[in-house]
């Protein structure tokens, strides 16, 4: 696939989440860097692939937000973008927890939207699209859920995706593959499990500003 | 049988039952239109964000059409 031929919706994607991710990651770890300038269409040629695939499991033609956070968060497990500047390894994890991270931003900003698709006037949007991004955080299931147990839910699910990537496949035995529904069904589970607090966020919000509902 | 390999039996059953008419495809979707999700939360950057490469390089990165 030619470089030119990365979706449209890709390119604002790149932009809008993962570069953002990718230069956040660097400011704060000044020995990590991107293997190499071909990072930003690899991740879309895997991300387009994966999306295509995940395509013929569905009835609609489009992919809904669960599915389309596992296909960024695959992809970006498969190319393993971040490397130390100094040789050719990165710690245990990084890319994974970059990968999740980045997985949830794309549910985070659809669950926004959702709001947002309310009958709010222009000036209303405009405050609430300001307001939701730093007032409302993806949080993870914890023991006192009852959902997760010990290692925590984050740093199984990051393992998880640790042992999903092809190149560290165990020794003399099959590597795992990265599922992208399997982990799309996750991503749906954590959206549910993250949605009653979005709700009461916004009603907060809502009534502290007098917005009609 | 436990409830369990009941319910499991059961689940069989109705999917030998149905397996002529029933569907394995996901749900129907109908989710927003992604591009404009992106396009409401976009960021207000417009020359690209400052990456940093394996062979020093440091550059901000936009793609090339």
């Amino acid at each position: 696939m030619a470089q030119n031929s990365l979706s449209t919706t890709y390119k604002k994607l790149f932009h809008s989440i993962v570069a953002s991710h990718i230069a956040l990651i660097l400011k704060n770890f000044p020995a990590y860097c991107l293997k190499s300038p071909q990072v930003p269409y690899d991740i879309g040629r895997k991300y387009e692939e994966y999306k295509s695939m995940a395509d013929k499991c569905i009835k609609s033609p489009k992919l809904d937000r669960h599915k389309l956070a596992s296909c960024v968060c695959g992809a970006i497990i498969a190319i393993q973008p971040i490397r130390h500047k100094y040789d050719n390894s990165i710690v245990n994890g990084a890319n994974e927890t970059f990968a999740l991270y980045t997985g949830l931003a794309v549910m985070k900003q659809f669950m926004m939207y959702d709001i947002l698709d309310k009958q709010l006037t222009f000036a209303e949007r405009q405050n609430v699209r300001n307001y939701l991004p730093s007032h409302f955080d993806i949080l993870w299931p914890t023991l006192d859920d009852n959902i997760c147990d010990v290692p925590e839910y984050e740093q199984n699910l990051r393992n998880a995706l640790y042992w999903a990537s092809k190149q560290y496949g165990i020794p003399h035995k099959e590597p795992f593959q990265y599922d992208v529904l399997a982990y799309a069904t996750i991503f749906f589970h954590l959206e549910l499990y993250n949605k009653p607090r979005l709700d009461r966020v916004y009603e907060e919000y809502r009534k502290s500003n007098n917005l009609s509902a | 049988m436990t409830s369990l390999e009941e319910r499991m039996i059961a689940t069989l059953k109705r999917n030998e039952e149905n397996a002529k008419n029933e569907e394995f495809y996901l749900g129907q979707n109908t989710d927003h239109d992604f591009s404009a999700v992106l396009d409401e939360f976009a960021p207000d950057i417009t020359s690209g964000y400052m990456f940093r490469y394996a062979d020093g390089r440091e550059e901000r990165f936009i793609f090339e059409d």
